[in-house]
């Protein structure tokens, strides 16, 4: 399913990145560590609804829907485990 | 000096530091301050040159390279603060500075900064950094952080995995700055010599074309920097980095012949994988840093400090409590300023204007000057300035270190996050609300900040809306007319509570302004979506407040008062001139009055307010001083006769009666609020514009558009209150 999609609070492992995106989204991407088996949550939604602030590698990263759903990540639920 | 045993202590090393602040040109080696942003990279460029560069806790406070130097042991360095960049794999502009500097600027040692709370991020940059030159040093910053969040890194393990040294350091509390500098010193001089880090797990075809091509760069010239990134570069058809080659523009020894076989071979496995490579390159760093960080760093995610952060961002960020809070945080720091200026600038007024001022006339008068140099000098020239420092000067100084505790607590990047939509819609980018908020503390600066903005576009609409962010210069003035015609018509109780509200209409509707024009000009002039961002929102950080309150003060205090005697002396010389030259029988400045009135009268100011903004076009600090002389002029124009344009006494009670006096209403107060908001950038504010666009045509924009826009708006509110009343 899409990043975009999580709920506020829930967990998920990226599982891929649209390679479609331009190279310059998708190195952001990676150096901002939106990597293939990174565990990710959705921290915040901004009072409008748009961006949404996700937890990652200890970072909170704001992205916009649109960009968040570049990124799709495992389906369901999944338990903290590192 | 008396020193203590620790610091002639042969094992302090710091005893051997000596800042030297501002660069010179006498040095032995140049260290770079490499790091992704928001790591503490100018708060160690400052602990080292003893320099004030200025830091917040947002990524993108840096936006230019900064210059110091310092000595230490036998030797002089230069150390370059770069501004923060996250990979040298992308080519985004905002990060373009600090890549070129890091890929071609040939330090002697580049030291990167990561965040030790968040190593599997940052350490990319550091095997990026590697992969380029051996001689770096990882400074491990934030310790003091990442033991607070539970997370403790193995620095042994980390240096030998890394095979750099690695230094733990606080950089805040300048704890770790000594080893620093000492692994600095032995590296620079190769007493260390680093090992050069292999990144593991590239494809072997992929190395072999990098090793080609970058042998091939090699052959042309061999001391060409940076050559198996200029490789991947390559590999991966990026023009200007061929253009900059074949041009000649990274050596001399390159040119456009002898490079076409470098560029074809590269073409050549270009074909075979696209742009396949910077991602493989990319994912295989990524699984270096796991595996490195697995073995050293420990963490405990549950731990109490990530709640707090977690509890605080809930609130500022939620639904109904968001917007709230955020005028809530304006409208404390206003009102703090508005109750906290009202001391030190009857203080200082007595002082100058009560006190200081009849001595000067009287010294004048005794040494036997001429009334007009007396006049000149001391009715003029001393009185702007005196005015500047005791009307300006005290709510300036006040609401500069709340806005600086608030912007290194980490809040700007919540009202970003929160704003974001708003700009979206308008076809402006994220990162417009963090300038915007920089706007408000001065616009020049503002209008630099916008470099963290990407596309051209989009910075061209932060740099012309950057003014209706109101600037330190005109929080003054707003709160002088709020509070002597808007909370004066309230119970006195309530007073500084309506004044401060009616401050935060003005800031609102700027902010409206803002929104509205960058919608205008997505939509006209400057067409087109918003476009793709990223913001981090980095850790609330306790900021030192006693430090920052200190720094800032007197930073704010010395540019303030520079600035009141570079522009207020001069202006108090005009003023004082104009009033007291006269065409026929009525003074040059009652001349100017009475022809600009007519006009004023529309909108619903007047003469004196149009007269002081034209004299007040260097600095927005002067109006108020100059409205106030000039109408104490007008005023007293008959029975002062000599030596015109006098002005003393400053409560507000004082001023409110002057100027009602002189005719005032509320109405001329609500409107001298509007035109504060809308009108041309000050001087300075309009040349950093031109510097940072190149463009007349842009500057005109942003310089004339707001007067528009202040002429339209009073005009309206006059009509509309002429209507009602
Ligand atoms: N707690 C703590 N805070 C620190 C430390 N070092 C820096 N800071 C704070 O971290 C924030 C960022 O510091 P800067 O020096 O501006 O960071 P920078 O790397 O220059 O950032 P950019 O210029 O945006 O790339 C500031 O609020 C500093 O006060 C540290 O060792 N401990
Ligand atoms: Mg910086």
């Amino acid at each position: 399913m899409l990043l975009s999609a999580l709920k506020k609070g829930e967990k998920s492992r990226i599982v891929s990145i649209d390679t479609n995106c331009t190279n310059e989204v998708y190195q952001r991407f990676l150096d901002l560590g939106f990597v293939p088996g990174a565990l990710v949550e959705l921290q915040n939604i901004s009072p409008l609804g748009d961006p949404m602030a996700f937890m990652i590698h200890n970072t909170l990263i704001s992205l916009r829907k649109i960009d968040a759903d570049k990124i799709i990540v495992e389906n369901g639920k999944e338990e903290t485990s590192c | 000096m008396l020193k203590n045993a620790c610091e002639v202590c042969e094992l302090n090393t710091t005893s051997d530091l000596r800042p030297l602040g501002e660069s010179s040109s006498k040095y032995d080696y140049t260290i770079a301050l490499a790091g992704n942003p928001n790591t503490g990279k100018s708060t160690i460029f400052n602990a080292l040159t003893g320099l004030k560069q200025h830091t917040g806790n947002w990524p993108g406070k840096t936006v230019s390279s900064a210059k110091g130097n310092f000595s230490y042991k036998e030797h002089e360095y230069q150390l370059v603060d770069l501004p923060g960049t996250y990979s040298l794999l992308s080519n985004s502009e905002d990060e373009e500075v600090a890549r070129d500097y890091i890929l071609f600027g040939k330090p002697d040692v580049t030291v990167v900064v990561v965040d030790a709370g968040r190593l599997e991020r940052h350490l990319s940059l550091v095997l990026q950094i590697q992969e380029i030159t051996s001689k770096v040093v990882v400074c491990l910053n934030l310790i003091d952080e990442a033991t607070r969040h539970g997370v403790v890194v193995d620095v042994r393990s980390l240096s030998k995995d890394l095979g750099v040294p690695v230094i733990a350091t606080s950089a805040r509390k300048k704890e770790g700055i000594s080893d620093l500098l000492l692994a600095i010193h032995q590296v620079a001089t190769g007493k260390i010599v680093p090992e050069k880090h292999e990144i593991k797990g590239i494809p072997s075809e992929m190395q072999k074309a990098l090793y080609e091509v970058s042998n091939a760069l090699y052959s042309l010239d061999n001391t060409l920097p940076s050559r198996s990134w200029l490789a991947m570069r390559l590999l991966q058809n990026d023009e200007s980095i061929s253009t900059a080659l074949s041009s000649g523009k990274l050596s001399t020894k390159i040119n456009k012949d002898n490079f076409r076989p470098v560029l074809d071979l590269a073409i050549a496995y270009r074909a075979e994988d696209g742009m396949q490579y910077s991602r493989k390159f990319s994912e295989a760093i990524f699984n270096t840093v796991f595996k490195i960080v697995k073995t050293t760093v420990q963490s405990d995610e549950q731990q109490r400090a990530f709640r707090v952060d977690r509890a605080i961002d809930n609130i500022v960020t939620s639904k109904y409590w968001g917007f709230p809070i955020m005028l809530l945080m304006l409208g404390g720091i206003l009102w703090l300023t508005i109750i906290g200026s009202n001391y030190p600038s009857s203080a200082l007024s007595y002082l100058l204007l009560d006190q200081l001022y009849p001595l000067l006339k009287e010294g004048a008068v005794s040494i036997g000057f001429p009334w007009w140099l007396s006049g000149f000098l001391i009715d003029g020239v001393y009185l702007a300035t005196a005015w500047v420092v005791a009307v300006m000067l005290p709510p300036m100084a006040i609401f500069f270190p709340l806005f600086t505790l608030l912007e290194d607590f980490g809040y700007l990047p919540r009202v970003a996050f929160n704003l974001d939509r708003i700009f979206n819609k308008a076809g402006a980018h994220g990162k417009q609300a963090l300038t915007m908020s920089m706007g408000f503390g001065c616009n020049a600066a503002g209008v630099v900040a916008t470099r963290i903005i990407n596309s051209p576009r989009e910075k061209l609409i932060a740099i012309i809306t950057n003014n209706f962010s109101l600037c330190n210069g005109r929080w003054p003035t707003q709160i002088l007319m709020a509070t002597i015609f808007i909370g004066a018509l309230a119970p006195s109780y309530m007073s500084h509570t309506i004044s401060t509200l009616a401050v935060i209409a003005i800031v609102v509707l700027g902010i409206g302004f803002t929104f509205f024009t960058s919608w205008m000009l997505s939509k006209t002039l400057l067409k087109g979506q918003s476009s793709f961002f990223t913001l981090e929102l980095p850790p609330y950080r306790p900021p030192s407040v006693l430090q920052t309150i200190y720094t800032s003060l007197i930073d704010r205090t010395l540019i303030v008062l520079w600035r009141a005697i570079v522009f207020a002396a001069p202006a108090g010389a005009i003023i004082w001139l104009i009033s007291n030259l006269h065409i026929g029988d009525t003074s040059i400045a009652v001349w100017a009055i009475d022809a600009l009135n007519p006009i004023a009268v529309i909108i619903g100011l007047n003469g004196v307010i149009l007269l002081a903004y034209v004299l007040a076009i260097p600095a927005n600090e002067i109006v108020i001083p100059t409205i106030l002389m000039l109408t104490a002029m007008t005023l007293g124009d008959a029975t002062l006769g000599e030596g015109a344009g006098v002005m003393f006494e400053v409560s507000d009670g004082e001023i409110a009666n002057i100027l009602k006096m002189a005719g005032w209403t509320t109405l001329t107060g609500i409107n001298l609020m509007l035109f504060s908001l809308l009108h041309n950038p000050c001087s300075t504010t309009i040349y950093t514009i031109y510097k940072e666009t190149n463009s007349l045509k842009w500057t005109t924009v942003a310089t004339f558009l707001p007067i528009v826009y202040g002429v339209l708006v009073c005009f309206l509110v006059t009509v509309a209150w002429n209507f009602f009343s």
